[in-house]
């Protein structure tokens, strides 16, 4: 018997209303993503790649067709279950980082710790060598204004793994980078996923970045236009 | 019909004219009364406010003494010379002239007993005739004493028996302030007043009524009026017990 | 890491609006605790003035005429205590009463040799009682009436500048008193005037004029008294001193009223109404204007970081602590800004007292007032509560707009 996928969606739509007229971001998405996959979700702007990771990550919901995570029907969740199971289940990398000002980096990476309830000792710990795992151990007592572009992101990925989620929702991780501190950013997510076994989906444009990923969907108005695999991976 | 029953309803107002002025002589108290007198008065008041015994003499037109019977009054009495009241009591070593308005609400005066002088500090403006009582619309003279707290005032007598039956003091604007009753006359000659009732309508309170007890025409010291010398008044016997 | 530190944190974040929203909020706290403590310089003033004044602690009366007339000054001696001796000897047997101190009200005319003459309300009170009591006579000119009852024909009074003025009199001059006595006849006095006083007030020091009692009985033939006059050691003991004086007088015949201070001063209930309404019109004036500024500042924070809150919400914190991370902030400012508040405004009320400003007479007074702002302990807590309520008023839009946000929005706000 094989495993569930991790993510199952079957005929994703999804709408938008801009003013008088609707926008159909997502036309019956079908994608299925295994244990340990790393996949990158790419297209040009509109395409759609930014509402499919929403929908994944239980951040918005679907207008039509289904998602399974982990087994578990999304439509089934309610808004707490939903926050719980975003809280305990997933991660999350955005474009601009999106840490908290006030926050250390250590402070940051230990806010997932923080709302699942793990005890103050044990957050510092786990924090910590989460830090060290992005190579951001010797910088954890400073504050992200403190920090250059790359290192933000790293502590946005070890935020995103502190607590161990079985994915991780990355929306153009390396869009505000240069491409030499892109490339690093997409080596450090590899290494986390063999490390690991964290499913990645990564949305992006960023041509480098989609050539180095095992498998890429590739999105046009909405629909999924491919689904490649490397033959290596 | 109507018309006729009106007509003969109304008085007719015409000024005085010879026979009016015969009336209005007659009918002055301060006149047909005797100038010298002691009288003892008993006044009393409707809602059955203790009743008082006053004792009064009158030396002239225009001077009268009275005093309040009762021991805790003892050495006071009210002085009236010519328009001016005064309070005589034993605390105050003179004579203390009493403003109009005080001696006005004060208990014992000549309106008490006499009215007022309607011949000579009145002019008749107009005069009411009806069938039977005559009402003298009566303006204080100018310059006249009783000007101040008397301004104006209605005499109304009747034509038949030629007595007095009311006297109205009105104010300078037309309200009427007391109203002073002749209820009967103890001499129907000299029109000596046995009893009279005096309202203030200003003020509301009970009616209060006057009657007269005692009445003798005689001679009286000129001592008991004086403003400066009290002895001839301490010379008065005790006053009698209060009712 | 607690929710209230990070709130805490945010607040440092713009420092300039915190200290502006700060400002607010402090300056608002000072301005009720010195209007606070203002009022109870006033009430105690003239709570005080009026006990020690001429009202006393309680009064003794007929019940009939206390009935339907608590507030009055003026109580005619024709209603008056007869055996006024044994009820004082009562009375100041009892623990915490000063004195019971015998009154004469009397009204008539005061009227001189030359013929002038004026109304006048007298008072005629017990003298080295009323010292006692702490009863304080503004004697401007001349004597007291002396201490010992006066003999037939030496009568003494003093009399109010106004009334001295209106009559032309000064210390030494002979005037006349004339009143109506308890039978209802009129009656004179003559008076020596020992000196003049001032009772403080404009209006009543045109016709006012105190003077012995035995003089008082004299003019109105009467052994009678108006009222007795208690006075405590302590204000504050009136309600206790009141039951105990009611309950040795509660077999009385004719039955006995005690009336409290309180009482027979609607004018004192008038001024705390208006002073209560004063300070309710500024607490509602700085309530609004904390209210608005404050509400404002809440709704930038919230709305400069949608992102951030957005970010909170996708990873998993719920929408209640979101909102309730903002509540915190304005928890703190509340709290804070009371605090700084509190510190202001002991600075403040200690600097004016120290300054010791002189107020020109109140409307009616005579004499010009010395500006003390009392310190209120429980105002100073009462405040930091109102400012803690005010703030929470203040994060309502905020929290609901919170609570209202799409994360998907909130991400993608620029």
């Amino acid at each position: 018997m094989t495993a569930p996928p991790v993510f199952d969606a079957r005929g994703l739509s999804k709408r938008f209303h801009m003013g008088q007229a609707t926008v159909e971001a997502l036309r019956g998405v079908d994608l299925q993503v295994s244990a340990g996959e790393v996949l990158v979700v790419a297209g040009p702007s509109g395409s759609g790649k930014s509402t499919l990771l929403h929908l994944l990550g239980t951040l918005d919901e679907p207008d039509a067709g289904a998602l399974t995570i982990d087994g578990t029907p999304a439509s089934s969740m309610g808004e707490a279950e939903r926050t719980a199971f975003r809280r305990i289940r997933l991660g999350f990398v955005f474009q601009t980082f999106n840490l908290l000002p006030v926050l250390s980096a250590q402070e940051n990476v230990e806010l997932p710790l923080w709302l699942a309830g793990v005890s103050s000792g044990e957050r510092r710990r786990r924090a910590h060598e989460a830090l060290a795992e992005v190579g951001l151990g010797a910088r954890r007592g400073h504050r992200p204004d403190q920090l250059s572009g790359g290192e933000r992101q790293r502590v946005a990925i070890a935020r995103a793994l502190v607590h161990r989620p079985l994915a991780v929702l990355a929306d153009e991780p390396t869009g505000n980078l240069d491409s030499g501190t892109a490339a690093e950013v997409m080596e450090l997510l590899m290494s986390l996923n063999r490390a690991h076994g964290t499913v990645f989906v990564i949305a992006t444009h960023d041509a480098a970045l989609i050539a180095r990923a095992p498998r890429r969907v590739a999105l046009h108005d909405g629909r999924v236009a491919s689904d490649e695999r490397k033959a290596s991976a | 019909m109507a018309f006729a029953g009106l007509a003969h309803a109304a008085p007719t107002v015409t000024p005085p004219a010879a026979e009016q002025r015969v009336l209005l002589a007659r009918t002055n108290l301060f006149s047909s009364v005797p100038q010298q007198f002691h009288a003892m008065l008993f006044v009393s008041w409707s809602d059955g406010l203790r009743p008082l015994r006053v004792e009064m003499w009158r030396g002239g037109r225009d001077r009268m003494l009275a005093r309040v019977l009762g021991p805790r009054q003892a050495g006071r009495f009210l002085l009236q010379v010519g328009a001016e009241h005064y309070l005589v009591a034993p605390g105050a070593r003179q004579p203390v002239k009493l403003g109009a308005g005080v001696a006005a609400a004060g208990p014992v005066s000549f309106e008490q007993l006499l009215g007022v002088d309607v011949e000579r500090d009145f002019e008749t403006e107009r005069v009411e005739a009806g069938e039977r009582m005559v009402t003298f619309h009566l303006v204080a003279r100018a310059g006249s004493a009783v000007a101040r707290a008397t301004p104006r005032a209605r005499w109304v007598v009747d034509r038949i028996r030629r007595q007095p039956v009311r006297l109205d003091i009105v104010l300078a604007d037309g309200r009427t302030s007391r109203v002073v009753e002749f209820a009967s006359f103890a001499d129907p000659r000299t029109l000596v007043p046995a009893k009279l009732i005096l309202k203030d309508v200003l003020r509301g309170g009970p009616p209060m009524t006057v009657e007269l007890e005692r009445f003798e025409p005689m001679a009286v010291p000129d001592g008991l009026f004086s403003l400066t010398d009290g002895a001839v008044r301490a010379q008065l016997p005790p006053a009698p017990p209060a009712p | 890491m607690k929710l209230a530190l990070l709130a805490l944190r945010n607040l440092a974040r713009n420092r300039r609006r915190t200290a502006i929203s700060l400002a607010v909020v402090a300056t608002g706290t000072a301005a009720l605790l010195l209007t606070a403590g203002f009022m109870a310089f006033s009430f105690e003033g003239l709570s005080e003035a009026m006990i020690h004044g001429g009202l006393g602690h309680l009064e003794i009366a007929l019940g009939s005429a206390s009935a339907g007339r608590t507030a009055t000054l003026e109580r005619s001696p024709a209603e008056g205590l007869d055996d006024w001796e044994v009820v004082q000897r009562q009375v100041e047997a009892l623990p915490g009463v000063l004195a019971a101190s015998p009154t004469v009200h009397v009204a008539g005319m005061v009227s001189t040799a030359s013929g002038t003459s004026a109304a006048f309300l007298g008072v005629a009170g017990d003298p080295a009682r009323e010292r006692r009591m702490g009863f304080s006579v503004k004697l401007r000119q001349g004597d007291p009436v002396p201490d010992a009852p006066p003999r037939e024909g030496e009568d003494r009074v003093m009399i109010a500048q106004g009334l001295a003025q209106a009559l032309g009199v000064g210390p030494g001059s002979r005037v006349t008193l004339l009143a109506v006595d308890l039978e209802g006849m009129l009656n004179a006095l003559d008076v020596t005037v020992a000196g003049l006083i001032t009772t403080g007030v404009q209006e009543l020091d045109t016709r006012y004029l105190r003077l012995s009692l035995g003089s008082a009985q004299r003019l109105l033939g009467t052994t009678r008294v108006s009222n007795l006059l208690v006075t405590l050691d302590r204000t504050s003991r009136t309600e206790e001193a009141l039951a105990s004086v009611r309950s040795v007088l509660a077999g009385h015949q004719p039955p006995l009223a005690v009336v409290p201070w309180t009482e027979r001063a609607p004018f004192y209930a008038q001024v705390e109404a208006l002073y209560v309404g004063i300070f309710w019109f500024l607490g509602t004036i700085v309530f609004a204007l904390v209210v608005l500024a404050t509400s404002n500042t809440l709704t930038m924070t919230v709305m400069e970081r949608f992102r951030e809150l957005g970010t909170l919400r996708a990873l998993g914190t719920s929408v209640w602590q979101v909102a309730g991370l903002i509540g915190l902030e304005a928890v703190w400012l509340g709290l804070i800004g009371g605090v700084v508040g509190d510190v202001l405004g002991a600075g403040l009320i200690g600097l004016l007292n120290a300054i010791g400003i002189t107020m020109p007479p109140p409307p009616g007074a005579v004499d010009p007032i010395e500006l003390r702002v009392v310190f209120v302990p429980e105002a100073f807590g009462g405040a930091i509560l109102l400012m803690l309520t005010v703030l929470a008023l203040a994060a309502v839009a905020p929290v609901l707009r919170v609570a209202r946000l799409r994360i998907v929005d909130a991400l993608t706000h620029t």
